[in-house]
């Protein structure tokens, strides 16, 4: 009888412990994320920082191939052929990288708007607002209408329509605007939320000035862009960059971020896509892509101390390294070939490179002095510098950034000794008649010289945006590149005009270098019907701002 | 002590009391191999005192010393046993052979006869699972019931498998089915854990009405594995060893005319080029020709110039698996231990695991407890391959590939001490000698797995048994997979050798460490009762379950020492990383099965589940995370019901049935909701933290996924029972499917989980049986049959979603089956026909991908012959897999760009007409009989025109496999003279297992079953997996 009670006592005890676990509701809230934070728990400003660096890596790694394509650099004769890139037979699968990074880039901006707005974080706020605006302008540049008021939704919009061009344009002016004022009213304590800014903006740490300078650098340039385009009213536009009064970024002002590499396991993305990997050893980029014949020849020509200084030999070597056979190039396309292997050739300088700790130039001083240069040349700016002292102070700036000795003494040198040659020689006249004169030529040339390896969307933009016409009457000669009258780079005299044509086995005389990217392929499969609207695109379809 | 003294008096106190007066009398009724059967009648013998066993075959009467019991049950001979002095019984009876007599286990660990059930199980038994000796239970399943679908999806030491039921209930979640080992819910994972010779028997339960009462655990059906007891009572020991020896059975077809070379010269040959991985040089001509570069002071490596396939396949070791078992059992007690080493024909690669299995049950009147504990070590030393090294080697299958024709391989394995096979002067300029890669990137690993669960059962009355369970499993693993620096030669270097310009890299080190635990609680009420001509059956109860996972992984790239692979040894900043889980799910279950007469069977079933993985913590909302569905099914044995039928000699047994059920099922991770950050690329530098926002769009709330299940069939025995046939028709309705859909890049994200796909399943199943097939004199022949038909359709994705990719070119497409392969194509004119360039005569390949063939088979069919004369037993089994197709991406496109594929030796090597094409010819395409491509070499077969057209390694996936066949020998014990009476009987095997695969014409790259996956996305294999293998073994098995 003892032993059935017991029996029965263990029974109930059972009972009463299964049902007792029954019991609480509330033992099932357990599904907090402890590994991640989550929307709920995510801070504007933690996300800032990596936001401005992704941006930073954006243009740091995303234009190898235009690199190529513009007579910087070309493929080793180590490699095997990129028959797509190097045929310009481009296909949907052909650098999706810009599009994925530039929206997933301007998702954590919006991230950052909408949580700083919440928290009265306005420095943060506007900061990410003017941001913003380069992922679209990228995303435009490199393929025209793309999605705009409609993207970032998330599911609330999963198949985004596509804006117009001009329109996004038109709409970056107004959000860069908003940006700038909300950073100009912004109040720092250090109590409130705005009080770690100056740690967070890895870029200007907090100086509202030079915010202004980079927000107003930004107008001009997208200004610039569709200089030719009716719809965008430059005179209206240049008023309120006035009337706003902080002016551009100036002489060594270089727009950068850093937030604090450290070396190679933490380098400078620029550093860690094309000369060191993460564990210190040498990137398959650095022996991948070396000199092009044609670009290096033409900084040769010119005794450019960038690559090579005349007066005093064995300096320079900024932009170019010199491989085994010294400052030689290979040309684009070339099958491979032990002649041009990698370490025959030279390869991207130090002044590229730089190093693992350098910040990442997201514009560079010498980019805006361009730009203005071009405004006052346009005469969209009508006081100040005169065109000729912006451009060559652009070409200062440019010796500077990338670490030439004594770089104001070298640029006046090479200016003394490219007298009359209107690719360095603002006030050349044409060397053959019809051909291209100072001002403007030399304020382009002089940005493919200066912005290689540093902001290559802008001279791809440049070549495609400016007609040839535009500066000279003959067309120099056996350039048989552009699709329509797109610019051509040369002395004017001599040296063949580029950027030199792949000269790819494979390559058929109707390849011309694209103007465009095409639509991903992940467009036309899951946003079918907004990309179809976009109708056929080809490589050669046209962004808005192009009209040649 | 004082309360074990008293209990130790009563006891004897009873005993004394025993003698001639009625006392209880409990015992246990089994079938011949030891499964305990319920329901079973017992009867004092010329009297009415009677009763009936319970779930677990046991029964109490009161009854005297001498008074006769009768035990009878339907399907078994009645036996009679007298009462001794004892107070407990255990009575066996001999099965005749009949349908639907057979116990089988379904959920909870219930032991029911198969015809109350109104749904399918299928019983696999022990014989049948180890009879090919597969050192993994699941291979062992392989073929021998319909419904049941175990793809071996690589040919390495873990021997991987899929295993799916009835298909599919989700499309991008779990698909396969639970595990449920001594009637406790255990992670599919342990399956590869278990020694198949602790096993009695496994059911297969695939209809989710069979596992309702298992709750979204047990939607995609079940495997229940129930191990040994220990049965009998005189103690038994067994010992055996099997050896088991692997080779590569199938290499993909090779070309053997071109060596190396990867250019073209003027006149349209391929050039030699003594450094080139790729395959495009010259034909063989038997030459003298070098190989790689220059060694230092100029010596060069010679050979003939001529194809070496041998090579290629010596590559491969022989793979040798060597198995050690033991047991021992005796009433209540049974305890095995196994140790299996398997060396794979990856050379290096070993796998050893090593078991131990207990298990016990004691009863005391009306109370019974048992456990099973079984505790599994495994030890692992494998090729690390892709995760390491300098960028460029993949695999060492890739590398393999990557070897051309003419190279001696197997002659480069001393690659530390030999100057041609180390890196410096190994020939191939780009990538690295493969044994380089194996002695090299090593991953070991170790694992620790305890599971186990304790029992107890309560049997309060005739009619009414609580059971309480309490199952654990815990397990601990880690792994470290290392890299030891390499640093190429100045003299390399300075060849301008293409591999050591990049190829330098420091000591690598990923150290991993994970435990995870699962705790399943189990309580439950059951009754038993008569009622007249009606049976009640049912069962309320209440089941807990908590998991925790913990995972923690450092790394560096940049180890100080070179041969120090410890991450405290590092330079620069270490990668880290942790992750943790923890849910919680609770259950109440309950159903009532009603039989009336033994003929005619009811039931009905309810679940409400309340799952921790529903709750948004931020906003938490109970009646978000509960859910209830039904369920029931029915059958009725129409040759007991209609008068007619009984007793016809011809129609022995004929039952039909009919089920219904839904079932909730949550397809969400832990954690899973909620837009999630990581860390920024580089991020933290230093103090400064930085977040970047997922691109896997999550929501804050989803619904369980339900599948609605409906099912019938028919079971039929004729002749005596000895043609059986068993079909099943069923229709799955799986709707609120959790599904990724990948969206456009500009909505902030590349994919969203979304709830809202849903599509239909149905299927049919034929089991049919013959046994004996034909009996003459001691030659018995058995042969079973099993046929599969599965196909199911999408229905819907979501408003405006029409196709989702669910990775590895498996797309789920409304009005399409679930997972058609989407690929790329040429373009085609419209009469298919490829447009090739009038200039060139390439083809293009079209952007837009095309929808191609299924990628899960449509047919199933497996073969079962058992022939046994005397003391020899033959058994095989063979099975087809028809109506998928595979896509041979990785491996058929990387053979092309090789050039060692014998596609791209087509035409040697000569320009042709691309075939079935056609040409603009201004206004029309016009069929191509001219214009030949400008290369029908290098600059064809090795380039994107060629490579990333995938139709082009897309072939039919259908097979007929070979799977098992075994003799084996019981050896007579007159053998063991110098042993006598201590052998009780002694087996000696022989098996193969994987022994003829025949595949059609066009594949000729590899095993269909192959994959790079255990998930979703089948049917495409790749260069992670290694050539299909063959498997021939030898087993000695005694008795003791």
């Amino acid at each position: 009888m003892k032993l059935n009670k017991l029996i029965y006592g263990v029974g109930a005890a059972v009972i009463m412990l299964a049902a007792g676990t029954g019991c609480r509701k509330s033992q099932f809230n357990i599904n907090q994320n402890i590994n991640n934070p989550t929307d709920s728990t995510v801070t504007y400003n933690v996300v800032l920082p990596a936001a401005m660096n992704a941006t930073g890596s954006i243009i740091a790694r995303q234009w190898g191939p235009i690199q190529n394509w513009m007579g910087f650099w070309a493929r080793s004769g180590t490699y095997a052929p990129n028959v797509i890139e190097e045929t310009y037979q481009i296909t949907t699968g052909f650098g999706n990288g810009i599009w994925n990074a530039s929206y997933d880039n301007a998702y954590d901006y919006q991230i950052v708007i909408t949580k700083a707005a919440q928290a009265n974080a306005t420095f943060y706020q506007g900061i990410a607002e003017i941001m913003k605006t380069m992922d679209y302008q990228m995303l435009v540049d490199v393929y025209g209408n793309v999605p705009y008021t409609e993207s970032l939704k998330g599911s609330g919009n999963p198949t985004p329509k596509y804006d117009k061009g001009i329109d996004i344009y038109k709409d970056l002016l107004r959000r860069i605007d908003a940006g700038m004022t909300l950073i100009k009213n912004a109040v720092v304590t250090t109590t409130n939320s705005n009080k770690a800014i100056a740690t967070d903006d890895i870029m200007f740490h907090a100086d509202k000035t030079k915010w202004m300078k980079f927000g107003n650098t930004l107008k001009l340039r997208l200004l610039i862009h569709a200089y030719a385009v009716g719809g965008i009213n430059k005179t209206a536009e240049m008023a309120i960059i006035t009337s706003e009064g902080s002016g551009f970024l100036g002489a060594g002002e270089d727009a950068m971020v850093n937030p604090g590499f450290t070396g190679n396991d933490k380098p400078n993305p620029f550093w860690n896509t094309y000369k060191t990997g993460t564990d210190g050893t040498t990137s398959a980029n650095d022996v991948y892509y070396k000199a092009n014949e044609w670009g290096i020849g033409y900084y040769k020509g010119d005794g450019d101390p960038r690559v090579t200084n005349v007066a005093v030999p064995g300096t320079g070597n900024r932009l170019y390294t010199p491989g085994n056979q010294g400052l030689k190039g290979v040309a684009y396309g070339l099958p491979p070939d032990a002649a041009n292997a990698a370490a025959e050739l030279a390869g991207y300088g130090p002044g590229v490179y730089k190093s693992a700790t350098a910040p990442q130039a997201l514009l560079t001083a010498a980019e805006s002095l361009f730009l203005q240069a071009e405004a006052r040349e346009r005469g969209w700016i009508t006081s100040g510098p005169s065109a000729q002292a912006l451009c060559e102070a652009g070409m200062d700036d440019s010796f500077r950034y990338l670490g030439v000795p004594n770089s104001a003494s070298s640029a006046a040198d090479y200016r003394t000794f490219n007298a009359t040659y209107p690719d360095v020689d603002y006030t050349a006249g044409p060397i053959a008649a019809g051909g291209p004169s100072g001002g403007l030529y030399t304020i382009l040339s002089q940005k493919w010289f200066a912005l290689n390896a540093t902001n290559t969307l802008e001279v791809w933009n440049d070549w495609r945006r400016v007609p040839y016409s535009e500066v000279a009457t003959k067309i120099l000669s056996n350039n048989t590149a552009a699709p329509s009258d797109k610019f051509v780079y040369g002395d004017g005299a001599g040296y063949v005009p580029g950027p030199a044509r792949s000269v790819s086995p494979q390559i058929q005389p109707s390849d011309n270098i694209p103007v465009r990217y095409l639509y991903p392929q992940t467009e036309y499969n899951y946003n079918t019907a907004n990309v179809a609207a976009e109708g056929t695109v080809t490589r050669y379809s046209r962004v808005f701002w192009d009209l040649n | 002590m004082r309360k074990i003294a008293s209990l130790f008096t009563m006891l004897m106190l009873f005993s004394a009391l025993a003698f001639g007066q009625n006392r209880v009398i409990s015992g246990t009724v089994t079938d011949n191999s030891g499964t305990p059967l319920p329901g079973v009648s017992v009867l004092i013998k010329n009297t009415k005192t009677g009763t009936a066993t319970d779930n677990n075959g046991q029964f109490r009467i009161n009854a005297k010393t001498g008074d006769v019991l009768v035990v009878t049950s339907t399907g078994f001979e009645p036996k009679e046993s007298t009462i001794g002095a004892g107070s407990a019984v255990s009575v066996e009876l001999k099965r005749v052979v009949e349908t639907g007599t057979e116990v089988v286990v379904t959920s909870l660990g219930q032991r029911v006869q198969p015809k109350e059930l109104g749904y399918t199980v299928s019983k696999v038994k022990a014989a049948e699972l180890t009879q090919a000796k597969a050192v993994n239970l699941q291979s062992g399943l392989t073929g021998k019931v319909s419904g049941l679908n175990v793809q071996s999806v690589n040919a390495g030491v873990f021997q991987d498998t899929r295993i799916t039921l009835r298909g599919i209930r989700s499309l991008t979640g779990n698909n396969q089915p639970m595990l449920i080992l001594d009637g406790v819910p255990i992670s599919l994972g342990y399956l590869s854990s278990i020694n198949p010779n602790d096993i009695t028997d496994v059911t297969i339960l695939k209809s989710a009405s069979a596992t309702a009462i298992y709750g979204p655990d047990g939607t995609n059906g079940a495997l229940v594995v129930t191990t040994k007891k220990g049965s009998r009572s005189k103690p038994q020991v067994s010992v055996g060893h099997t050896v088991q020896v692997e080779r590569v059975s199938f290499i993909p077809e090779l070309q053997t005319q071109f060596g190396s070379g990867s250019s073209v010269s003027a006149l349209g040959y391929g050039v030699y080029d003594p450094i080139e991985n790729q395959c495009y040089g010259d034909a063989f001509d038997g030459s003298l020709r070098q190989i790689g570069r220059d060694g230092p002071g100029g010596s060069q490596y010679l050979v003939t110039y001529e194809a070496r396939p041998k090579e290629k396949l010596n590559f491969w070791n022989t793979g040798l698996t060597n198995q050690t078992d033991l047991s021992f059992s005796t009433g209540d007690f049974y305890l095995s231990a196994q140790n299996v080493l398997i060396q794979g024909v990856m050379p290096k690669d070993v796998n050893r695991r090593v078991s131990v299995h207990m298990a016990a049950n004691k009863e005391y009147n009306r109370f019974k407890a048992s456990y099973s504990i079984n505790y599994t070590k495994g030890n692992y030393d494998v090729t690390a391959g892709s995760s390491f090294g300098n960028g460029r080697d993949y695999t060492v299958y890739w590398n393999w590939l990557n070897t051309p024709m003419q190279i001696p391989l197997t002659r480069f394995k001393n690659w530390r001490t030999d100057y041609w096979s180390s890196p410096d002067g190994y020939f191939n300029d780009y990538y690295s000698n493969p044994y380089f890669m194996i002695d090299n990137f090593r991953q070991k690993g170790r694992s620790e797995d305890i599971f186990g669960n304790f029992e107890l059962n309560f049997k309060a009355t005739n009619w009414l048994t609580f059971t309480y369970r309490l199952g654990a499993t815990i397990s601990n693993s880690s792994f470290k997979a290392t890299a030891a620096a390499l640093q190429y030669g100045p003299f390399a270097k300075a060849s301008g050798k293409s591999i050591a310009q990049t190829g330098d890299f420091n000591s690598q080190v990923a150290d991993n460490s994970s435990t995870s635990s699962r705790i399943n609680s189990e309580f439950f009420a059951s009754i038993r009762q008569k009622f007249g001509n009606f049976n009640l059956n049912a069962i309320v109860g209440q089941s807990f379950r908590e998991t925790n996972s913990k995972s923690v992984s450092v790394s560096s790239n940049n180890l100080t020492f070179p041969s120090l692979f410890n991450v405290s040894g590092r330079k620069g900043e270490p990668g880290a990383g942790e992750s943790n889980a923890k849910s919680r799910l609770e259950r109440f279950f309950g159903k009532i099965g009603v039989g009336y007469k033994n003929w005619a069977f009811a039931e009905v079933t309810g679940s409400y589940d309340i799952d921790s993985r529903l709750a948004y913590y931020y906003d938490y909302n109970f009646d978000n995370i509960n859910f209830f569905y039904p369920g029931g099914n029915v059958s009725v044995i129409l040759s007991e019901a209609i008068p007619a039928l009984k007793g016809s000699k011809t129609l022995s047994y004929l039952k039909v049935r009919g089920a219904y059920s839904k079932t909730g099922n949550v397809n969400l991770g832990i954690q899973d909701l909620e837009n999630t950050y990581g860390n920024g690329f580089g991020f933290p530098y230093g103090s400064l933290a930085g977040y970047t926002s997922s691109n896997l769009l999550r929501l804050s709330s989803y619904k369980p996924e339900f599948v609605i299940n409906k099912e019938a069939g028919i079971e039929i025995g004729l002749l005596k029972n000895r043609i059986n046939v068993e079909a099943t028709v069923y229709e799955q309705d799986n709707s609120n499917q959790i599904v990724d859909v990948q969206y456009s890049a500009a909505t902030g994200f590349t994919s969203a989980r979304l709830n809202a796909a849903a599509f239909k399943n149905k299927g049919l199943e034929l089991d049919l049986r013959l046994t004996p097939l034909v009996k003459l004199g001691k030659v018995n022949i058995d042969f079973k049959a099993n046929y599969t038909y599965q196909d199911n359709k999408v229905t819907k994705i979501i408003e405006g979603v029409d196709q989702l990719g669910i990775g590895n070119g498996n797309y789920v497409i409304v009005g399409k089956p679930a997972y058609t392969f989407k690929l790329t194509d040429y373009v085609r004119d419209d009469q298919g026909r490829v447009i090739v360039d009038p200039t060139t005569g390439y083809p293009s390949v079209d952007p837009v991908i095309k929808n191609f063939g299924r990628t899960q088979p449509r047919h199933l069919l497996g073969l079962n012959l058992s022939v046994s004369w005397k003391d020899l037993t033959f058994s095989a089994v063979a099975d087809y897999r028809g109506g998928a197709q595979i896509f041979t991406g990785n491996l058929g496109n990387g053979m092309d760009f090789s050039g060692i594929s014998k596609r791209s030796g087509q035409n040697s090597r000569m320009p042709f007409i691309f075939p079935n094409s056609s040409y603009w010819d201004g206004s029309k395409y016009v069929d191509n009989t001219s214009i030949y491509m400008q290369s029908g070499g290098y600059n064809f077969w090795s380039q994107a025109v060629n490579t990333s057209a995938n139709s082009n390694y897309l072939v039919s996936g259908d097979f007929w496999k070979i799977r098992e066949a075994s003799l084996s020998y019981n050896l007579p014990t007159s053998l063991f003279g110098f042993a006598k009476g201590t052998v009780k009987g002694a087996t000696f095997t022989v098996s193969g297992r994987n022994l003829f695969m025949f595949l059609p014409k066009s594949n000729q790259w590899t095993d269909p079953e192959f994959s790079n996956t255990v998930g979703n996305a089948q049917g495409v294999s790749g260069l992670d997996n290694t050539p299909p293998t063959r498997i021939f073994g030898a087993t000695l098995n005694i008795q003791f």
